[in-house]
């Protein structure tokens, strides 16, 4: 698992492919097209707390991610972390690992106030960040399909990634697979009509995460990797021109090898704008 | 007898006015929410003697009131939408803005359809 998810960043390390269009996943991803010659920015602010016995790590991040539709179905992204971490009375901060990446919309229907989009996506993570402090060093890939199902009352988007870590200067950390689920549905208003107003949707989010066991020198960490249970819920307003949302990562189970920072609790606030 | 003929000139103007609007009532279908009809809705707001754009999501409409002198072609939208991701099916003309979405219902009556049977 990339060093930064230990302090509990999962729900963050992906959060940077919500997309453009709809009702939208907090900390995961839609297959929704960002639109021809279209622009998306969503700003991110994360706030994570983990601990393990004798060890409290709490980690402030804000991501900028960049959306632009390049096709009808091809959209690009960009995507920098800014981020602070204290751990042990020791602090370290600044640019952490950005990530490029590309998603297709390789299947669509639509129908009278709903949709169904099924979209691959590729991309790498470059080693921005300071590495052991910020980032990792590697160079890692990552690749998945979403599929989003949305009417005008309820969104329903769902993924499954798979990161292949590679390794720098000796570590490696272990590859990870992820299959999450997000769930929005529309508050208010209770009848859509004119749409000026916006949207106001609960949205509930379920995330499994597998890691493998990392390596130093070729040789296994018995302090890394194990699978997490999360679920994240939360509220999302939609207008025309802006989203924001704000929601709260929380661990539901885990099965971890060894000891390991444990997350506690990562909150979860960001607003999208479209151009 | 000044009263009468300035009431007169008064609803000529207005009739005039209610003459050069027209309203298109175009049927999309993939629209959810108002964040993906937003860039759709920007666009066809950029088109000259475009007055006014709204979107009914429950009905998968967007009205769009304009000049007379406006050109929206069915192909012009069918690409517009397929652009923005979404599935154009037909668009209706009628001879002034109703006040959308509640009168769309009015302006269809007079109407005329062209189906471009999806994409």
């Amino acid at each position: 698992m990339k060093q930064l998810d230990r302090p509990g960043l999962l729900a963050a390390a992906f959060a940077l492919l919500a997309g453009a269009a709809g009702a939208a996943p907090i900390a995961t991803n839609t297959a929704l097209p960002v639109g021809d010659g279209n622009a998306v920015v969503r700003g991110q602010l994360v706030f994570a707390r983990a601990g393990a016995p004798g060890v409290d790590v709490r980690t402030r991040l804000f991501r900028t991610t960049m959306g632009y539709g390049v096709t009808p179905r091809l959209a690009v992204f960009a995507s920098v972390p800014m981020l602070e971490r204290e751990a042990a009375g020791s602090t370290v901060s600044g640019i952490g690992d950005s990530a490029v990446f590309a998603r297709y919309e390789l299947y669509r229907e639509n129908g009278v106030g709903r949709t169904l989009r099924l979209a691959p996506f590729a991309g790498t993570i470059l080693p921005t960040g300071r590495e052991g402090e910020t980032g990792d060093g590697s160079t890692d890939f990552f690749g998945g399909v979403v599929l989003t199902v949305a009417t005008t009352r309820w969104g329903l988007d769902s993924q499954l990634r798979y990161d292949v870590n590679r390794e720098a200067h000796g570590r490696e950390a272990g590859d990870v697979l992820r299959a999450e689920t997000s769930f929005q549905y529309r508050l208010a208003p209770t009848l859509t009509g004119a749409v000026d107003a916006g949207f106001l949707f609960a949205v509930l989010e379920l995330s499994a995460v597998h890691a493998a066991q990392s390596e130093v020198g070729g040789v296994a960490v018995g302090n890394s990797g194990g699978t997490r249970l999360a679920v994240t819920p939360g509220l999302q307003w939609a207008s025309s021109r802006l989203m924001f949302d704000l929601g709260v990562q929380l661990p539901v189970a885990e099965r971890l090898k060894g000891t390991q920072v444990e997350p506690e609790y990562t909150v979860l606030g960001s607003v999208r704008i479209n151009f | 007898m000044k009263r009468i003929a300035a009431l007169g000139l008064l609803l000529t103007g207005v009739v005039a006015l209610a003459a050069d609007e027209v309203q298109y009532i175009i049927r999309i279908d993939g629209i959810t929410c108002p964040f993906c009809i937003a860039t759709s809705e920007r666009a066809l707001a950029k088109i000259e003697g475009v007055r006014s754009v709204h979107s009914d999501l429950d009905t998968g409409r967007v009205f769009v009131c304009a000049d007379a002198t406006a050109e929206l072609s069915r192909e012009f939208l069918a690409e517009l939408f397929r652009s923005k991701g979404f599935t154009y099916r037909s668009v209706r003309r009628s001879s002034s803005c109703a006040k959308a979405p509640a009168l769309a219902g009015q302006a269809s009556a007079s109407g005329r359809e062209h189906n471009a049977g999806g994409h």
